[in-house]
C-alpha cells in the first residue's frame, strides 16, 4: 500500500512544488478512514492559505 | 508472509495450550501447504479467528455480521465456567503466531482476558508483543500496540487483509461468478490501489476550489466578476456532463455484458436450434389438438344428454318387434272389426246372407276371430306406440352413429396428443432442463439490447462533443480570467488561493488518469499470467487476456 502511495506521490512531485505540496497533502489526508471529505477540504484550505502567505513573505 | 506456527491458550474451543505447526518451505518436510479439514463446529474458523485476532486484534470476522456481540467471545467458555466455580479470575487467553516475511522472522503474541458475569462473558484486551529477528540475526522487540500495528500493516495492510487471509466461506463467495463476486474483487483492487483515497482527495480539492471560487466571485465586480460567474456555470456544466458520461459508461457496460451473456446463451441454442424449431411446431400442434379434443368432448356431452333412450334400446326394440310382428300378421289393425263379428254371432248370419249355425266349423272359426281381435282403442294405442317407437329407433340409430363417429375422432385426436407429448418430452430431455428458455425470446431481448446500446453510443458521442466544447470554453474563460487578472492587476490573496487550488485539482486529476490507466494495465497483465498458469492447455488457448474495467472488476476476454 505504501508503495502505491509513493508511486502516486512521485507522479505528483513532477508538478510545480506548491501544487505538488497541496495535492500530496490532499492524498495523505484522504488516506485516513476517519477524515471526511469536508474535513479534508477544510484542512487543505489552511494548507493553501499558508502556501500563499509563505509566497508573499518570500517576495 | 509465511505462517509457521500458531499457539493458542484457552482461545475459543481450544482449551489449555494447543499449537499447530504449518508446513512451510522453511520446515523440514519441504512441503508448503497445510490443509485444515474437519466437520462443522470443529474449530476451523476458530483457527482462522485466532490468526486474525493475533495479527490485527480483530474480535469480529467479516462473516460475523449477523452474529450478536454477546455471542462473540474469544476466551474458552469451559475455562471461564471452571474459573467461575473456583473463583479464579480473570482467565488468560492468548494467541501466538510465528511467521516470516522477506526473510525476517516474527513472533507475535496477543493476550485477552475474560470473566463471567452471571452468564455474560466480559472480555478485555491485554498486552501485545512482537519480536522481530532481522536478517543479520538481531532481535528487536515491540510492546507498544501502535508499533505492532504499524509493522503488521506494513507487511499486510488491514484494509486488504480480507483478500489474503480468508476461510473456505470466502473462497466460496469469490468463486461465484456473479455481481457479488465482481464487487468483492473490485473492492479489493480499489483498496489495493488506494483509489478511494485518490478519489476522495480529488473530491475534497474540488470542494475547496469551488468554495474559493464562490468567495472570489462574491467579492469581484465588473468584467472580472462576470468571467468568474461564467467559469462557475461552465464548471457546473462540465461536472453534469461528466456525471452523465460516467453514468452512461456504467449503463453501456451493463448492457454490453448482458448482450454478451445473451450471445453465449444463443450459441448454445445454435446447436439445438432444429430441436427448438421442432418443439415449437409440436407445441403449436399440441395446442390445436387439445382445442379440438375440447370441442369433441363438448359435442359428445351435448349429444349424450339426449341419448338416455339408448340405454333402453333393447327394451324399445323388443316392444317394437312384438307390435310389428302382430302388425305383419295383420292382427293390428285386425281385418275384421270386433263389433261386426259380434253382430254375425248374434244374428247367426254372415254378411253374405249365409247362415252360421252354432257348432258348425264356420261358427268356430268366427269365435276364434273374435278371440283374436282387440278393442279398437287398444289397437289405435298399439299403432301409435309402434309409430312412436319406430321414430325413436331411427333417432337412436342416428345418435349412436354420430356418437361413434365422435368417439372415433376423439380417439384419433387423443393418440395424436399422446404422440406429440412423447416427442416433446424426448426433445426436452435432449435439450436439457437448464436450457428451456426460448431462443426467440433471447433473440428479441438481444435486439432490444442492441438498439439500446446504439442509442447510448449516440448519446455518449453527443455528450463527448458537448464536453469538448465546454472544455474549450472553460479554457478560454480561464485564459480570459488570467488576462484580466494581469490587466487589472488583480493579484489578491484570495485569487491566488483559488488559482493554486485549481492547479492542484488539475494535477490530481491528471495523475489519477495516468495512474489508473497504467495500474489497470499492470494488473490485467499480471492477472492474465496468473490465470494462464492456473489453467490447462486448452483453456490457456481460449483465454486472450484479463482486463480491469472502469469499475475495477476483472473481465476475462476469451477467443
Amino acid at each position: 500500500m505504501s508503495e502505491i502511495n509513493e508511486l502516486i506521490k512521485r507522479k505528483l512531485q513532477e508538478y510545480e512544488p506548491e501544487v505538488a505540496e497541496i495535492a500530496i497533502k490532499a492524498l495523505e489526508l484522504s488516506s485516513s478512514e476517519y477524515s471526511s471529505e469536508i474535513n479534508v477540504a477544510e484542512q487543505l484550505r489552511s494548507v493553501v492559505r499558508d502556501i500563499v502567505r509563505r509566497r508573499k513573505d518570500r517576495s | 508472509m509465511i505462517l509457521h506456527k500458531l499457539t493458542m491458550k484457552n482461545f475459543r474451543q481450544f482449551r489449555g495450550i494447543q499449537s499447530i505447526e504449518f508446513a512451510s518451505r522453511m520446515g523440514d518436510s519441504g512441503k508448503n501447504v497445510t490443509v485444515i479439514f474437519g466437520e462443522n463446529g470443529r474449530g476451523k474458523t476458530g483457527i482462522f479467528r485466532a490468526i486474525m485476532f493475533c495479527l490485527y486484534g480483530d474480535h469480529r470476522l467479516s462473516q460475523d455480521e449477523e452474529v450478536e456481540e454477546k455471542e462473540l467471545y474469544l476466551v474458552n467458555l469451559a475455562e471461564l465456567r471452571n474459573a467461575d466455580a473456583n473463583d479464579r479470575y480473570p482467565v488468560e487467553s492468548f494467541v501466538e503466531l510465528e511467521f516470516s516475511h522477506k526473510r525476517e522472522r516474527y513472533v507475535l503474541k496477543r493476550i485477552i482476558y475474560g470473566m463471567l458475569d452471571r452468564d455474560k462473558v466480559i472480555e478485555e484486551h491485554g498486552e501485545v508483543g512482537l519480536a522481530r529477528w532481522k536478517t543479520d540475526g538481531n532481535c528487536i522487540t515491540y510492546d507498544d500496540p501502535r508499533d505492532v500495528e504499524s509493522i503488521v500493516n506494513a507487511i499486510l495492510d488491514r484494509r486488504v487483509k480480507e483478500y489474503f487471509l480468508f476461510d473456505g466461506e470466502k473462497i466460496e463467495r469469490l468463486t461465484r461468478a456473479n455481481a457479488e463476486q465482481r464487487m468483492e474483487i473490485s473492492k479489493g483492487i480499489r483498496n489495493l490501489l488506494n483509489v478511494d483515497a485518490l478519489e476522495k482527495a480529488i473530491r475534497a480539492t474540488e470542494r475547496l476550489r469551488k468554495s474559493l471560487d464562490d468567495e472570489l466571485t462574491k467579492k469581484s465586480t465588473g468584467e472580472f466578476g462576470k468571467i468568474l460567474n461564467q467559469l462557475n456555470v461552465c464548471e457546473e456544466n462540465r461536472r453534469d456532463l461528466k456525471n452523465r458520461l460516467d453514468q452512461l459508461d456504467v449503463e453501456l457496460k451493463h448492457a454490453s455484458e448482458e448482450k454478451r451473456k445473451v450471445d453465449k446463451e444463443l450459441e448454445k441454442f445454435s446447436e439445438i436450434r432444429h430441436l427448438l424449431k421442432e418443439r415449437n411446431e409440436l407445441e403449436n400442434a399440441l395446442e390445436d389438438y387439445q382445442e379440438a379434443a375440447k370441442k369433441l368432448l363438448e359435442e359428445m356431452k351435448n349429444r349424450v344428454g339426449k341419448a338416455a333412450l339408448l340405454l333402453v334400446k333393447e327394451t324399445i326394440e323388443k316392444v317394437f318387434k312384438a307390435i310389428d310382428e302382430r302388425k305383419q300378421k295383420g292382427e293390428i289393425p285386425s281385418e275384421i272389426r270386433k263389433d261386426l263379428i259380434e253382430r254375425i254371432l248374434l244374428e247367426k248370419k254372415c254378411i253374405c246372407g249365409r247362415e252360421v249355425l252354432v257348432g258348425t266349423p264356420a261358427f268356430d272359426e268366427i269365435i276364434q276371430w273374435k278371440n283374436r281381435t282387440h278393442d279398437i282403442s287398444l289397437q289405435d294405442s298399439a299403432l301409435d306406440l309402434w309409430r312412436y317407437l319406430s321414430g325413436i329407433r331411427n333417432r337412436n340409430d342416428d345418435l349412436a352413429e354420430t356418437l361413434e363417429t365422435l368417439l372415433q375422432r376423439y380417439g384419433v385426436n387423443k393418440n395424436k396428443i399422446e404422440k406429440v407429448c412423447l416427442r416433446i418430452d424426448d426433445i426436452n430431455k435432449e435439450i436439457g432442463s437448464s436450457e428451456r428458455q426460448d431462443a426467440a425470446k433471447l433473440e428479441d431481448h438481444r435486439g432490444y439490447l442492441e438498439s439500446r446500446l446504439r442509442k447510448m453510443e449516440v448519446e455518449r458521442l453527443s455528450i463527448q462533443r458537448d464536453l469538448e466544447s465546454v472544455n474549450q470554453e472553460y479554457e478560454k474563460l480561464q485564459a480570459q480570467r488570467a488576462a484580466k487578472e494581469q490587466e487589472e492587476n488583480i493579484k489578491n490573496e484570495l485569487s491566488e488561493r483559488a488559482a493554486l487550488a485549481n492547479k492542484s485539482l488539475e494535477a490530481l486529476r491528471a495523475v489519477y488518469n495516468e495512474f489508473t490507466t497504467e495500474i489497470k494495465d499492470v494488473i490485467g497483465k499480471t492477472a492474465t499470467e496468473f490465470f494462464k498458469k492456473l489453467l490447462d492447455k486448452e483453456s490457456q488457448e481460449t483465454l486472450r487476456h484479463i482486463v480491469v474495467d472502469n469499475s475495477y472488476a476483472l473481465q476475462v476476454l476469451d477467443r
